[in-house]
């Protein structure tokens, strides 16, 4: 019997737990879409106020923005500064490919980091900005979609997980 | 040190070839570029071409042709692939890259009410390796001195006879001084990165530790600018041209030494140059120094006084 309680316990806790994480995931999300914009703002003001090469605007931002872009950008500066690859986009895309790995994006995400990937560096400064500025704009549309997620489905993912807990418990005992 | 700056300019393709060559880069002048041409590499004075087997050879027809990607390539690795940073470097035609070397562009001018906008087809490009040669002016310190101090010193000679290494050498003397002079704050209007080869804004060359340097800025407004923020006792500047001379004039009456470098072949081609005879009326440089082509960098023919008087001349030349 008492096994039974401590099982049916420990079941409750677990889907309530997976259930919270669920929720959290969501939040996590929009915490990386708001830090992709703030990065997007930093390398227009690098590029717009100190005509910043790309690789010395990453670098320089890297220091301002939070993990998972801090590496990421440090990373791409140094991979462009040792001139790797024949091309910037070459190694822009592989760099997004690793970022698009780490918690917090999703697949769509891929579009907004292709969109800078075929854009940055090319033509004058004008183009730059207003690349970033359009991308600024589209990651403001997924942080807005992505809160309206929060709202609807974290609720739901935590009283999901409380009470699939509550149910397994019941059919144990 | 100079390898690691020049072979990640180029392309996988090239840099596979050059690194297979491995040529002494200590000795290599430049190297030139131009499409469908082959790669030349300029060295102590002799040519030599770069072959798709990674060596070098004697012979032209063996050298790799260059595509138009290659040279695109290049300049994309030049600018840090933003080439937006850097419009104003290529409306000029060059772009200088970490170590102070200089790349020139050839190809298609885009003008616009104010002059050239841009370059584009760029067909052909000249990477000239800088070599600072530190104490390659120590010879010729007893003529740029007088009992006051340092004097306004000219240096003048065609291209690529180390005129510029010359006046890294001389501003770095004046910088630092030595047991017997004291060291002067020096200002460096470097406009083509060429003098320091500031690299986001850290010198390449030893330029002495009283030395300022202001990058990337025209000399016309440059010296005024060091003039009224530094208030340098030297100013240094390169290759100056007709514009630029009411700028030298408002230093020399704020009482600064100017130390400078002129393209000319000899005295009386730089006496006939057109907008320098207010310099030459007024004697207003105390030293002329004429520099010749040779095995190195620098090679002095001539030491002249504000009169044209010779103080020191290199009897072979004569």
């Amino acid at each position: 019997m008492y096994l039974k309680i401590i099982g049916s316990l420990f079941l409750m806790l677990s889907a309530t737990a997976i259930g919270f994480l669920k929720a959290d995931e969501l939040k996590q999300r929009v915490r990386c879409l708001q830090e992709l914009k703030r990065m997007m703002v930093f390398l227009q003001g690098e590029l717009r106020f100190h005509r910043a090469s790309l690789p010395e605007a990453f670098e320089n931002v890297s220091e301002r923005v939070e993990e998972p872009f801090r590496q990421f950008l440090k990373h791409l500066a140094e991979r462009l500064e040792t001139r790797e690859a024949d091309r910037f986009d070459v190694v822009w895309s592989e760099m997004s490919e690793q970022l698009l790995q780490k918690e917090g994006f999703v697949k769509e995400d891929r579009q907004l980091l292709e969109m800078l990937q075929s854009s940055l560096g090319y033509l004058d400064l004008k183009m730059q900005t207003e690349t970033l500025n359009l991308a600024v704009l589209q990651v403001e549309d997924a942080i807005r979609l992505a809160k309206e997620q929060q709202t609807v489905k974290g609720k739901v993912y935590q009283t999901m997980g409380v009470t699939f807990g509550a149910l397994l418990t019941l059919l144990i005992i | 040190m100079i390898e690691k700056q020049i072979v990640p300019l180029f392309n996988t393709r090239i840099r596979k070839l050059l690194e297979q060559a491995a040529p002494d880069y200590e000795s290599l002048q430049e190297l030139r570029l131009r499409i469908q041409q082959p790669m030349i590499l300029q060295q102590n004075g002799r040519e030599r071409y770069l072959t798709d087997k990674g060596e070098l050879c004697d012979n032209y027809q063996e050298g790799i042709c260059i595509t138009a990607k290659d040279i695109k390539d290049i300049v994309e690795a030049a600018c840090g692939y933003s080439g937006y940073a850097f419009e104003e470097e290529i409306s000029r035609g060059y772009l200088t890259i970490a170590g102070g070397h200089r790349i020139g562009l050839a190809g298609r001018a885009v003008i616009n009410e104010n002059g050239v906008q841009t370059l584009k087809y760029i067909s052909a490009l000249n990477i000239r390796i800088a070599h600072p040669i530190k104490g390659c002016g120590e010879k010729w310190k007893k003529y740029i001195y007088e009992q006051s101090g340092p004097c306004h010193v000219l240096i003048i000679s065609p291209p690529g006879c180390g005129k510029t290494t010359l006046l890294r050498d001389f501003i770095r003397m004046f910088s630092d001084g030595d047991e017997y002079i004291s060291g002067s704050s020096v200002g460096v209007v470097d406009e083509r990165s060429e003098i320091a080869g500031c690299y986001r804004g850290i010198p390449s060359h030893e330029l002495g530790m009283r030395t300022d340097v202001l990058d990337g800025c025209p000399k016309i407004w440059g010296m005024e600018m060091m003039l009224r923020s530094m208030a340098p006792k030297v100013l240094a500047v390169d290759e100056i041209g007709i514009s630029d001379v009411p700028a030298i004039e408002t230093a020399l009456r704020c009482g600064c030494k100017v130390l400078a470098t002129l393209h000319g072949k000899n005295l009386r081609d730089f006496q006939e140059k057109p907008g320098f005879a207010s310099l030459v009326k007024e004697k207003v440089f105390e030293r002329y120094i004429f520099l010749k082509q040779g095995q190195t960098p620098g090679m002095v023919t001539g030491i002249y006084d504000r009169n044209f008087e010779i103080l020191w001349e290199d009897k072979a030349c004569i």
